[in-house]
């Protein structure tokens, strides 16, 4: 019967945003039950697989109508988004870790909460001088995260060059703190005394992987991987050492290129997703 | 330039307001069927038009309980369909058209000394 039908096609919409279901449900699922056989009771596989793609793409506000611009200046902003929770993170581990709180700490922080805060409410340029602020501070008191670096320097590409203009996002999007604090730490606090350093290579290849998959759906994904790989590679070849404790202790800028080939890796597959992301969304956004 | 499922969607189109389901059984026998949407794919293709302005829904009328809506070629959609038409007719003149492709042809060709 047609209702049971309508029933299992209507739990599979549910991929799509609400808003769009408000709108556009209906007609979709009439079109849905239109080319289905009488006697169907299962949707079809095809149809299913092309509810929940673009399902997600509606969610994910992929960028398939807007122009590619946009979507590029998207991407990176989530990227720094990202690349700033990152970083807090790695303060946030400091400071439990060593379970005393210096004043510093505290400040780079909220530094840290409020750069994060200020890329969300679409001002790149505020962002740009909170995180330098941030960095500053991380030079001075000697540990650098090149994370911090890598998003310093794409909040300058934006401030100055691509200059964006964006629209506030919601504030919401600040549960990415918490959840690359789980990322980091989560597997030396599930692990115990087996030590699993966060930074594990094989998790790097992993999530490039599945971001060439989550490229199928939205093409920011790998915009956003390729950032956090500018960042790995950075945190790989780049020593910032520090001769002392003290803020006046000579600190010294290295490049180690041992590990090159590992950077090639890296680097080739930074590419590889760029390249893989630009391609799709001229896909995506042409006719 | 239009990809085939929006070229053969607006073409679809170029006979008067269709909905959904008419549109994507007509893709299909124009395409001989090359062209097969499922309803996800369909609704993106027909959200993308409508944003560049090339179709409009022109109707809409309660079938089952359920909203249906027409769709129609606005005017720079019929000049789209028709300007694409026009170029992948130019196109294959050069393969079918051995004269017109030997003239073309000619024009860029080095002869041997």
């Amino acid at each position: 019967m047609s209702d049971v039908l309508a029933r299992r096609y209507r739990a599979v919409l549910r991929a799509y945003p609400r808003s769009y279901r408000a709108g556009r449900g209906d007609e979709l699922l009439g079109t849905l039950l239109d080319t289905a056989s009488p006697q169907q009771r299962w949707p079809s596989v095809h149809e299913a697989a092309s509810i929940v793609a673009e399902g997600l793409r509606a969610r994910l506000d992929a960028g398939t109508r807007r122009p590619p611009r946009a979507v590029w200046l998207d991407g990176l902003r989530v990227a720094v988004v990202l690349l700033l929770a990152y970083a807090h993170a790695e303060v946030m581990g400091d400071v439990v870790w060593r379970a005393v709180s210096a004043r510093s700490d505290i400040v780079l922080l909220l530094l840290a909460l409020l750069s994060i805060l200020v890329v969300l409410r679409g001002r790149p340029v505020a962002a740009l001088l909170l995180a330098s602020a941030w960095l500053a501070l991380q030079v001075w008191t000697h540990t650098v995260s090149w994370h911090l670096v890598t998003a310093v320097l794409i909040l300058a590409l934006l401030a100055f060059w691509l200059r964006p203009v964006w629209q506030a996002r919601s504030v919401s999007w600040l549960i990415v703190v918490p959840v690359m604090i789980a990322v980091q730490h989560g597997p030396w606090i599930v692990a115990g005394p087996v030590y699993l350093h966060p930074h594990t290579n094989v998790a790097i290849i992993v999530a490039a992987v599945a971001c060439a998959v989550g490229a199928l759906l939205d093409p920011r994904v790998p915009i956003i991987a390729a950032s956090m790989l500018v960042a790995e590679i950075l945190r790989t070849i780049m020593w910032f050492a520090s001769a002392g404790d003290t803020p006046s202790s000579v600190v010294a800028l290295r490049v180690d290129l041992r590990s090159w080939p590992w950077v090639l890796v890296l680097a080739a597959t930074a590419s590889i997703l760029v390249l893989i992301g630009h391609l799709r969304m001229r896909r995506l956004t042409s006719l | 330039m239009l990809r085939a499922p929006s070229y053969f969607v607006l073409a679809a189109l170029l006979d008067g307001p269709l909905h959904g389901y008419v549109i994507i059984k007509r893709v299909d026998a124009l395409s001989g069927g090359s062209v097969r949407l499922a309803a996800g794919t369909l609704y993106a293709i027909l959200d993308r038009l409508t944003d560049a302005a090339l179709i409009e829904v022109v109707n809409e009328e309660v079938v089952n309980g359920r909203a249906r809506r027409y769709y129609a070629l606005t005017p720079e959609g019929t000049d789209a369909v028709q300007a694409e038409a026009a170029r992948l007719a130019a196109a294959a003149k050069i393969v079918t058209n051995r004269a017109l492709r030997r003239r073309t042809v000619n024009a860029t060709a080095v002869s041997p000394a």
